[in-house]
């Protein structure tokens, strides 16, 4: 399980461009950590940075004492991420590629189907279970994402505005499942812009916009 | 003339005169290009074939021994018009005319009358002159006289305006009719193949003996059918004012977005818009637990009854192009002199772009799971448990399909015909395009940003659009270069299967390269568990 996160002076450039400025901060599991700054501050390329998939231009970022490494075995099996679109099959119900997931893992598989209807329900949407990505609505389609990477184990969780196309109500069942997660024992840092999600988190990571070179 | 028809005019004259639109100088300066293209390159191209054909050559492939196949062709042309036009028929109107006038009053066989005709005369336009110059060459090389070569000219333009017919019957016909008509298309196309004189039954047969020479009646019956093609569009509208107005939104969105798509480079994106959509079978049945290899061959499976028309399309494709490529293998290894070289080129070509399409839907794993590799670790297998998971179902498939079609040519084409190594032949073949489709499969998904630079060549060229052309279709190139390079160099046996297997290595190890995965990294469920 990830215990630690800790960033030192990270800062991000990409061909002359200040993505993401000085940002120092330590985070320690269990927690909720909000990830909060207007539009254009680097919420996602931190987000990135920590997932493995952008590197630091300068400072740095440890996780457990590692450099954030996605390729490598263990950081795979321990950081979970939804920044961009998860990979969907166009061919398999949401219940299979959520069973599929927890098999990838180890379940057999009524334990797995178990799960992804267990997960479902969470999300209060059972009745989606059978159908295919592309007979979803934007938020049912943002729900889905948000089950497929809550449904893969993991010490430490990076989600870029999970909140996206949905309504208040799902935003409160987010909200308790990523809870649920903290309680046992993960990490989670989220980018949000909604106050209600900052409200609950033990810990805000506030990022502001670069300032332009004099 | 009426109301309807005035509105008509002044919105069609709105969207001409819009920014950007066509104007009249373009459209001479395509004319003007096309007949320059056609004066200075195909004619002499032409030309230079008929005097290369030798006489023996041509007249055999014109005699009454090639009847059955041309009756085949010609109905499998037929059926591939007829679902070409599902996917887009040629009562097609930009998004933008779509919705302003199929949302009006105006009546909707007036509104897609003229732009169906349009579509129609322009595929027979299309078919008439890719057969024109293959008849040129022919009557160059002494076949037949100038007379005949009209006629046959002539028939082509019929032939395409059924073909064009086929299509609108295509996109406007419901699912269960459409297999009906389909069903009865191929029906005609084994009738001509396998039974002596079963030619006689269908305007497929009747266009083959016109090409054979075996029956001058046929070639009025045909004509007659063609023409009555041609009035049937014109006089019989209703079939168009009944056209699904959905149907027609629907194709032009789908055409116009793919457009787009192919225009900034995302052909994923572009063709996953023609792609049937899965239907709800086999609940449950795509997920177990087991071997790697034989669990994601259970997934591919369930895949491939769910998408029927994808399947379908494979299980078309693939046999034809392998026995395009069988019926050619006589003559591999010919010299430069030989005149078979002429059909072997074009059919090896052909049939190795029939093999590429038709194992599109075999793959769909392959760029799933470019996507698993593409996105955040979603699943606890190792990169090459990912591969081993989708490898069985495309290789299975290609394998068993290709040999389907060869072998169907072997039996065929009797005792004295191409013999069973063209079998091997066409399967050594199929793993070349196959490889090679892996390759582009693991191709990233958007055009790399160094490639949208510009390339200027001393003259003052700007060459990056082939770059991006070259990128967009490496698959495609790399199979045709590899079975192109089988058809004509010189090989033995022994070297050809060498470098054939090294072709195949090359493009899988490429291809894995371009995915950035490490393939003998460990699963992270190892330390997970």
């Amino acid at each position: 399980m990830t215990s630690t996160v800790e960033c030192r002076r990270l800062a991000v450039s990409l061909n002359g461009s200040l993505l993401l400025p000085e940002t120092t901060f330590t985070a320690t599991a269990p927690g909720l950590i909000a990830l909060t700054g207007s539009n254009g501050t680097g919420k996602t390329t931190l987000l990135k940075t920590l997932a493995g998939r952008q590197l630091p231009s300068a400072g740095e970022c440890l996780i457990d004492g590692e450099a954030p490494y996605e390729f490598a075995p263990a950081f795979r099996a321990s950081v979970a991420s939804l920044i961009d679109t998860p990979p969907m099959a166009r061919d398999m119900t949401l219940l299979e590629q959520l069973a599929l997931v927890q098999v990838s893992w180890g379940s057999d598989e009524g334990t797995a189907f178990r799960a992804a209807e267990d997960l479902l329900n969470q999300l209060t949407i059972p009745e989606l279970g059978e159908r295919f990505p592309y007979e979803l609505s934007a938020g049912q389609l943002q729900l889905f994402a948000v089950a497929l990477t809550l449904s893969r184990p993991f010490g430490f969780l990076l989600l870029d505005e999970p909140e996206r196309h949905l309504d208040t109500d799902r935003v409160q069942v987010l909200l308790g499942l990523l809870e649920s997660r903290v309680q046992s024992g993960a990490l989670v840092i989220t980018a949000t812009h909604r106050a209600e999600i900052v409200e609950r988190a033990e810990q805000t990571i506030h990022l502001e916009r670069p300032s332009e070179p004099e | 003339m009426n109301a309807e028809s005035q509105r008509l005019k002044v919105a069609r004259s709105v969207y001409l005169g819009r920014e950007g639109a066509p104007t009249a100088g373009d459209r001479w300066f395509s004319l003007y290009l096309i007949a320059f293209v056609t004066g200075f390159y195909i004619v002499p191209l032409a030309y230079v074939i008929g005097d290369f054909l030798d006489e023996g050559f041509a007249f055999g492939i014109t005699s009454g021994g090639s009847l059955p196949f041309a009756t085949a062709g010609l109905a499998l042309l037929g059926l591939g018009a007829l679902w070409g036009g599902r996917l887009q028929g040629p009562a097609f109107l930009t998004p933008f005319l779509a919705h302003t006038l199929l949302a009006t009053g105006i009546s909707r066989r007036r509104v897609l009358v003229r732009p169906t005709i349009s579509a129609v005369t322009g595929a027979a336009l299309v078919v008439c002159a890719v057969a024109a110059v293959g008849l040129f060459a022919l009557t160059h090389a002494g076949v037949w006289g100038w007379e005949r070569f009209w006629l046959l000219v002539l028939a082509a333009l019929l032939g395409g305006l059924h073909l064009g017919l086929l299509a609108f019957l295509g996109q406007r016909l419901g699912t269960g009719w459409l297999v009906v008509v389909s069903a009865v298309i191929l029906f005609f196309g084994a009738l001509g193949l396998l039974v002596p004189a079963g030619f006689a039954a269908s305007p497929f047969g009747w266009a083959a003996a016109l090409w054979t020479g075996e029956s001058s009646w046929l070639a009025a019956a045909l004509a007659l059918t063609a023409a009555a093609g041609l009035v049937l569009l014109v006089a019989e509208p209703s079939a168009l004012g009944r056209l699904p107005a959905a149907r027609v939104l629907r194709q032009s969105r789908r055409f116009s977005d793919a457009r787009l798509f192919s225009s900034t480079g995302n052909i994923n994106d572009a063709v996953e818009l023609f792609r049937a959509r899965p239907s709800h079978r086999l609940h449950r049945r795509a997920v177990t637990t087991g071997p790697a290899l034989l669990s994601g061959l259970r997934q591919d499976l369930v895949g491939a009854v769910r998408s029927p028309v994808s399947t379908l399309s494979a299980v078309v494709l693939v046999p034809s192009g392998a026995a395009l490529l069988a019926a050619i293998s006589p003559a591999i290894s010919a010299s430069f002199a030989d005149s078979r070289l002429l059909v072997s080129v074009p059919g090896g070509l052909l049939g190795a772009l029939l093999l590429f399409f038709g194992t599109g839907s075999l793959t769909e794993g392959w760029r799933q799971m470019k996507n698993e590799f593409d996105a955040a670790a979603l699943f606890g297998w190792s990169a090459s448990a990912a591969f081993a998971r989708r490898l069985l179902w495309p290789v299975l498939g290609t394998a068993v399909l290709s040999v389907l079609g060869a072998v169907a040519v072997v039996v065929l084409s009797g005792p004295e015909g191409v013999g069973w190594k063209s079998v091997g032949w066409s399967l050594s073949l199929a793993a070349v395009v196959l490889a090679a489709r892996f390759f582009q499969s693991m191709r990233n998904r958007d055009v790399p940003v160094e490639f949208l630079a510009p390339t200027v060549i001393p003259g003052g060229m700007d060459l990056s659009a082939v770059k991006i052309l070259v990128w967009l279709g490496d698959g495609i190139i790399l199979a045709m270069t590899g079975v192109l390079a089988a058809v004509v160099l010189p090989w033995e046996l022994a070297p050809l299967m060498a470098v054939l297997g090294a072709l195949v290595m090359i493009a899988l190890v490429w291809g894995w390269a371009r995915t950035g995965q490490r393939f003998f990294a460990r699963s992270p469920r190892i330390r997970h568990g």
